[in-house]
């Protein structure tokens, strides 16, 4: 093997995405999976896509279209992978549209769930159907006619449209309607059996669409969805509100590249040529869609519908029980592990410190976070209180820059201190820290975490939280803040390593003692847990490593460029993915240490981007308690044979083979915490 | 209750926060933000408006920190260091932070920063080291100077600021030009030079051991000779183990300096250059160690605020001065019998007369260094010695006093003889009034009782001072020796201190 061409040791990692999109829509196809989480997965799927189009393809777009013609890190010319990206990416939706046609939707009449076509509607559902148009729909639709006089109209990117093409008198005439997408897009209609039957509304307004053209001849129609380039482009450098800044991208992205035009099958090739044209799009590249562009409705179909045996068997996250969120903390460290333990604790410890007369000063980053969170609600009530309330606000984070904002303008206007980040870098870091008075002196309470402080996916996502009032963990902490700030230069930290600055050499210096233990003690032992794996400098140490015969097992859930199991290369490297009900989303490290273990946790993923332009922290679990539970956690993780794949040395996924006694750990986990 | 100390250093300003947790200084908060103010003082002499405005934007943001912990100002300390002292334009910096601060700068001299740190060091290592017993020099590493202090059982000897910062020394390094050997050679041979003014100070003192402060490099030491750690924030090194860094350092280049000891790179050009001044520092010592504390100044000044060490509680503050007094005469070559004498005269008369001269006890030190250093100059010349005396004590380095009473105390030494003080002396002139005053009670009392040993020879064996009834003055004198030139002296000295207080003084001989 040429050792020294990238492409032969490392796999791409836009192809490793899809190969994770890949195992998203098996979760769909597997009929194991209750049929409403199976809509759940395919909507997942789609909406992924969706985003790498926004983000990926756009990219490698962006750099065809320079007329750049040089490998990339992994050994990939641009226009080499945009044909394979491509050619994937229709593979995939084809699998997906035909999951749709031949077995979901047969699945869900079978539990008597229809979503009709108009053709399809009973009388008394027609007449259902034209009155929600006339009452709800039309009123608020406004057809816009495209002509010298008037230009074509911004289509924001995932929206709906039709494109319609009109003949008056014998001058033809083309008109966009826009799906509105201020209303539910599923209708229920009314249903006489013991049936749940929908419709979506673009069908509706695609079958009374001449009520919009009385008088004029309607020649052709058709649904279309455009997907543009969602890069955001300020230069940070220069930018010293970046609040502003970001808002106004924002306000530019309607006006950006479109990446991906999705159309009805049976398009008049005449208007869809117009169309293109008009928003600058390349004919020959039009996806062409048999029914439902847009798959996405399946999570509000899987919410509307309202049968709890066609989910997964819910379960009530398991509490920790204490009076006091700081008595507790003051009584040792622990952590949660989320979503099979309550996220209570973490809203309890903002929520306590909002009211608390002792408490001087609260301080949290805030990467991702919920409607009408909890969170956001006891960080204002704190500064009504006139506690000094330091918010970092990450409004980079990426498709909820918008949303962050909103709630990061709230929370000024609240008396909160909100900073908004360092320029050229993210705030990945999930992290709290409360100062606190007591009887005899500054007591601080500090949380990491893995994941962010959003109640909604601390339900759905695997994540570890750390509760600590260590005071040298207190320390680093608030310096971390005071870097970040602005207020001070990082200084010597106790407990945490932290990108930029030194967390890729930590790891390697970590992987390197292991290459030593392996030498001298025949026992070097990595064991490693992320979302993604695509930094080359940390893959090639991994290498060395393996190469040096210490054992490496990683479980990746997502990206993984590092091709495991090769001869001379990666032999001693095992990659596992586990993709199934919660999101695995966790960032555990162990290694053997000469059968010592050392376990970490950490917010970043082992990607160039977390080492280099994001704040992340890893942090060194000291207590043999949780040592002990992370490494059963771990060690369950690895025996998983339901949801776990295989990478092999071919760089494919393969289902884990089931034993005699079938692990699924996710579902171990509930049962182990209830 | 948390205090907080702000150190606007050379190269950086800091802010700790700490508080007492057992009988440790728990620092809370440590802020550290880059200000080239000694760029701006070493090598333009003054601070730029633009050093002083940046100085000022930062300390606005540790006032929001200390608020955010509630820190009354009464709370906080705020000290300057070689950068501020070194600024010809410092006024001006003072009262600019403190105009738009509301902050009020302390400058601290040498002795100032080796109390500091010799209180952080008797306190964090209590009955482990007899600091009271042993002679040792104490330095602080800032990146502007090497402040160092030599101590005798407990007491100053002197205090001295060598500009051989880690600031200083990178630029140094950085304008030489030549190959890295002969740039190393060169930085090793200018801090040879300057520590031949320490050494040159030190001559016979034998000193035990060396306690340095340092933040940048102490705990580096350790990746290179892998010992030393004796414990949290304090390594201890002998001669043999600095010999053995240096060895290890010699022929490396800095890239591989920082990769094979773990030494961040932006200070890996100057690790050598420090320890060629650990070196320097083994060099003083036989058979003690160097031990070197890795903390910053700040948190030195915090521990003491915190704990409201008193290093000098059991001693008294005047034996420190007139330590110092004593070695600087033995310095320039006096001999101590005279100063002695005329300085336990001068105590006598001082603690008869203050009261109705309106002195206050604690101008008692400026009247005994004066007495012991008003001679001081001889070293220079003979002839108008008093003037040579007056610059030469205007530049010494005392523990704990400011620079105004150190102006007083040369003052006091150079009105000894010839002309009395007047406006067009530039030294004196600058004083203000009250200090002037004090300069005229104080010149008058030396001038007797230097007339009273006028031959050196410390004639008078007991000596008292009587105040009659209308407050006038008789200086009973016993002695059995030949008195008379010493009495001649007297009878030109007294008019001006008749024309001073206003009181008539008499001398009566009386046999010993």
């Amino acid at each position: 093997m040429a050792k020294n061409d990238p492409k032969d040791i490392y796999i791409h990692r836009d192809i490793s995405w899809l190969d994770f999109n890949e195992r998203v829509l098996e979760e769909a196809e597997d009929p194991a999976n209750p049929i409403l989480e199976r809509l759940r997965f395919m909507a997942i799927f789609a909406n992924n896509l969706d985003e790498f189009f926004m983000v990926r393809v756009s990219g490698v777009k962006r750099l065809i279209d320079a007329g750049y013609n040089s490998k990339d890190k992994f050994g990939w010319y641009p226009y080499d992978l945009y044909k394979v990206i491509t050619e994937r990416t229709d593979a995939l939706s084809k699998r997906l549209y035909d999951l749709r046609d031949r077995k979901i939707m047969k699945d869900l009449a079978k539990n008597l769930i229809f979503v009709k076509r108009y053709e399809e509607l009973d009388p008394e559902q027609l007449k259902y159907a034209k009155k929600y148009f006339n009452d709800t729909l039309y009123p608020i639709i406004t057809p816009i006619a495209v002509d010298q006089g008037h230009p074509f109209p911004i289509i924001l990117s995932k929206s709906l449209s039709f494109a319609v093409e009109l003949a008056i008198y014998k001058k033809k005439c083309f008109a966009v309607i826009i799906v509105p997408q201020n209303v539910p897009r599923l209708i229920k209609l009314p249903s006489e059996r013991d049936e749940l039957n929908y419709i979506l509304m673009e069908e509706v307004m695609k079958n009374n669409i001449e009520r919009f053209f009385r008088g004029h001849k309607l020649v052709n129609k058709f649904l279309f969805r455009v997907i543009r380039d969602s890069e955001l482009s300020v230069d940070e450098e220069y930018e010293e509100d970046l609040l502003s800044a970001i808002d106004a991208e924002i306000k530019k992205r309607p006006r950006a590249k479109v990446i991906a035009l999705e159309v009805e099958k049976d398009s008049s090739p005449e208007l869809l040529a117009n169309i293109c044209e008009s928003i600058v799009f390349p004919f020959e590249e039009v996806t062409r869609i048999n029914n439902d562009l847009d798959l996405t409705y399946f999570f509000e179909m899987a919410s509307l519908v309202p049968m709890t045996n066609l989910c997964y068997k819910s379960f009530v996250p398991a509490s920790i029980q204490y009076g006091n969120i700081f008595d507790k903390m003051k009584e040792g460290d622990f952590i949660i592990h989320l979503p099979f333990q309550s996220f209570k604790p973490t809203v309890d410890l903002v929520k306590s410190a909002s009211v608390d007369p002792g408490v001087l000063a609260i301080k949290m980053t805030l990467y991702r976070t919920n409607r009408d969170s909890d969170i956001v609600k006891a960080l204002k009530e704190a500064a009504k209180n006139k506690k000094q309330v330091t918010v970092l606000v990450e409004i980079k984070a990426r498709f909820d820059e918008e949303a962050n904002i909103r709630w990061a303008r709230e929370l000024e206007e609240s008396g909160c201190h909100v900073m908004y980040g360092i320029p050229g870098m993210k705030i990945h870091s999930k992290i709290t820290l409360v100062i606190r008075r007591e009887e005899d002196r500054i007591r601080r309470y500090v949380h990491l975490s893995t994941g962010n402080y959003n109640e909604k996916t601390a339900s759905l996502y695997t994540d570890c939280g750390y509760f600590t009032a260590n005071d040298d963990f207190a320390r680093d902490i608030s310096d971390v803040f005071n870097v970040i700030t602005g207020y001070s230069l990082p200084s010597r930290w106790k407990r945490i390593v932290a990108s930029p600055y030194d967390l890729r050499q930590y790891y390697i210096e970590l992987i390197d003692k292991e290459i030593e233990s392996q030498k001298s003690h025949g026992n070097g032992g990595i064991f490693a847990k992320l979302n993604s794996l695509e930094d080359v400098f940390i893959i090639d140490k991994l290498y060395e490593a393996s190469k040096a015969g210490v054992k490496i097992n990683l479980l990746v859930r997502g990206i993984c460029a590092l091709v495991p199991g090769v001869k001379g290369l990666s032999e001693n490297i095992s990659v596992r993915s586990i993709v199934g009900r919660f999101l695995e989303h966790s960032r555990v490290f162990i290694t053997n240490n000469n059968n010592d273990k050392r376990i970490f946790l950490s917010s970043a993923d082992w990607m160039r981007r977390n080492f280099d332009r994001r704040i992340e922290l890893l942090f060194e679990i000291y207590d043999e308690k949780i040592k002990d539970h992370l490494k059963m956690v771990m060690e369950l993780y690895w025996k998983d044979d339901v949801k776990a794949r295989i990478l092999t040395a071919q760089g494919k996924y393969e289902r884990a083979v089931r034993g005699s006694e079938p692990v699924n750990a996710q579902e171990n986990l509930i049962g182990l915490y209830s | 209750m948390p205090k907080a100390v702000i150190d606007i250093g050379s190269n950086s300003i800091k802010l700790a926060i700490g508080e007492i947790s057992g009988n440790k200084v728990e620092v809370i908060e440590f802020l550290k933000n880059i200000v080239g103010l000694g760029k701006s003082a070493f090598y333009k002499g003054v601070i730029s408006q633009e050093a002083i405005q940046q100085t000022v934007t930062i300390l606005r943001k540790y006032k929001d920190k200390l608020k955010e912990y509630k820190i009354a100002p009464s709370e906080v300390k705020v000290i300057a260091t070689t950068a501020i002292r070194e600024a010809g334009n410092r006024d001006i910096f003072i009262d600019n932070v403190q105009r738009k601060t509301d902050l009020k700068v302390d400058i601290l001299d040498v002795g100032t920063v080796s109390y500091y740190i010799e209180s952080y060091f008797a306190h964090k290592l209590k009955s482990k080291f007899a600091i009271s017993e042993e002679t040792f020099i104490i330095a602080e590493l800032g990146t502007g100077g090497l402040d160092i202090s030599c101590k005798e059982k407990g007491y100053t000897l002197f205090n001295m600021s060598l500009p051989i910062g880690t600031l200083r020394l990178a630029s140094l390094i950085g304008r030489l030009g030549g190959s890295l050997e002969e740039n190393m050679e060169a930085t090793a041979d200018y801090i040879d030079n300057e520590f031949s003014f320490l050494k040159k100070n030190i001559r016979d003192i034998k000193i035990d051991d060396v306690i340095l402060i340092d933040e940048n490099y102490a705990r580096l030491v350790q990746n290179i000779i892998k010992s030393g750690s004796s414990g949290e924030n304090l390594y201890k090194f002998t001669s043999k183990e600095i010999e053995r860094m240096i060895e290890k350092l010699r022929d490396k280049n800095f890239e591989e300096i920082s990769h094979d000891y773990k030494i961040p790179i932006e200070i890996a050009d100057t690790i050598l250059a420090y320890a060629v001044v650990l070196e320097n520092f083994c060099s003083l010592i036989k058979k003690g160690h160097i031990h070197i504390i890795d903390i910053s100044l700040s948190e030195a000044v915090l521990a003491n605020m915190l704990f409201d060490v008193k290093l000098f509680s059991e001693l008294d503050d005047m034996k420190q001065l007139v330590s110092e007094a004593r070695f600087v005469c033995r310095k320039y070559g006096l001999d101590i019998e005279h100063p002695e004498h005329v300085a336990r005269l001068s105590g006598i008369m001082f603690e008869a007369m203050k009261e109705y001269l309106g002195l206050k006890s604690d101008d008692k030190k400026y009247i005994i260094l004066a007495s012991y250093l008003h001679d001081i100059g001889i070293f220079i010349y003979n002839r108008s010695h008093h003037k040579h005396s007056e610059y030469i004590l205007q530049y010494l380095n005392f523990v704990g006093l400011s620079e105004e009473e150190q102006k007083v105390i040369a003052c006091v030494a150079r009105y000894h003889r010839r002309a009395t003080p007047q406006d067009s002396h530039y030294l004196y002139s600058s004083l203000p009034y009250d200090r002037k005053i004090l300069v005229h009670k104080l010149s008058a009392i030396l001038r007797i009782t230097n007339a009273l040993d006028a031959t050196h020879k410390q004639k008078v064996k007991k000596f008292e001072v009587v105040v009659t009834k209308d407050e006038n003055f008789i200086l009973n004198v016993h002695t059995n020796k030949n008195f008379i030139i010493e009495k001649s002296e007297f009878m030109l000295k007294r008019d001006y201190f008749r024309e001073i207080t206003g009181s008539d003084v008499t001398l009566s001989i009386k046999a010993g």
